[in-house]
């Protein structure tokens, strides 16, 4: 019993782990594209033009990461924390951004085209000219944000 | 006449003043010492929507706009032209730098907010 307790443990820790190596490369490099960085705690990091292009950040902690013109385009980012993360210019181009926590996010110039968004949370975030283009954004919540100059277009559905 | 002029009142009170800005650090220290108020240095460039929206949405809400007013002296410097005084290091735009009228660097706030939320910050600096 014992045996398959500890076997289970071991087996939802790698189920749920990232690969360290990545975020060793990420640390050292600046650049992780194509990661496994799911369920990594990155809060606080400096992102600056960061490549992150197709990597999993699912369940990943990115609250107060400095992440300007990262480019986190086809990157999984489901239920990923983003809480007061300055991601202004970030690439979130056919990203997958369901549930995210997006609160007083710093997102000034941020391209969302063509990126699913569902249930996620904008609140207090800064949403000034960043670009929504073909996306559903009905189910999301957007309360108390900065939209000036911000670009909705292509039949984006609005909360 | 009189209800002209109880609209203009009304108008100002409800809307805030226009603010002015100076871009020359000796003209707007020399500002500082007369109004006995602080200097406010804007680091900001036109390309930048986070200078502009703080600029034309932020600081003409009333109650900020009421508070720099009466508190400071705005220096506003093109990043890409204008001579930046030295000393004043910034990463990203806009950056605000506070200054006393002795013109001792008091405050330094990075990045811009929504109104009450940028007030907040801007009364936290002694």
């Amino acid at each position: 019993m014992k045996k398959i307790l500890i076997l289970s443990f071991l087996f939802i820790n790698l189920l749920f782990a990232f690969s360290q190596s990545n975020l060793d490369l990420l640390k050292e490099e600046g650049d992780c594209p194509k990661c496994d960085l799911s369920y990594a705690d990155l809060s606080g990091l400096d992102l600056t033009m960061a490549d992150l292009s197709d990597t999993n950040l699912a369940y990943a902690n990115l609250s107060n990461v400095v992440a300007h013109a990262a480019n986190l385009s086809g990157a999984d980012l489901s239920y990923a924390v983003c809480k007061n993360a300055n991601l202004k210019g970030a690439k979130f181009i056919k990203a997958k951004l369901s549930h995210v926590d997006f609160t007083d996010a710093r997102l000034w110039k941020a391209n969302f085209t063509n990126a699913f968004i569902d249930k996620s949370d904008f609140t207090g975030a800064a949403l000034g000219s960043a670009i929504f283009d073909k996306n559903d954004l009905s189910n999301s919540k957007f309360e108390d944000v900065i939209v000036y100059k911000t670009i909705f277009k292509n039949g984006v559905k609005l909360p | 006449m009189k209800l002209f002029i109880t609209f203009c009142i009304f108008f100002t009170v409800l809307f805030g003043g226009q603010l002015s800005y100076e871009h020359s650090y000796k003209a707007a220290v020399q500002k500082v010492t007369k109004e006995k108020k602080k200097l406010m240095i804007i680091y900001s460039a036109p390309w930048c929507p986070e200078c502009s929206y703080m600029k034309d949405v932020a600081f003409n809400k009333p109650q900020l706009n009421r508070y720099l007013q009466n508190n400071f002296v705005l220096l506003d410097l093109n990043v890409d032209k204008d001579d930046l005084p030295k000393g004043f290091d910034y990463v990203g735009i806009p950056t605000f730098f506070i200054l006393d009228s002795s013109e001792k660097r008091v405050g330094k706030l990075v990045g811009g907010d929504k109104s009450l939320k940028f007030l907040e910050r801007l009364k936290e600096i002694k």
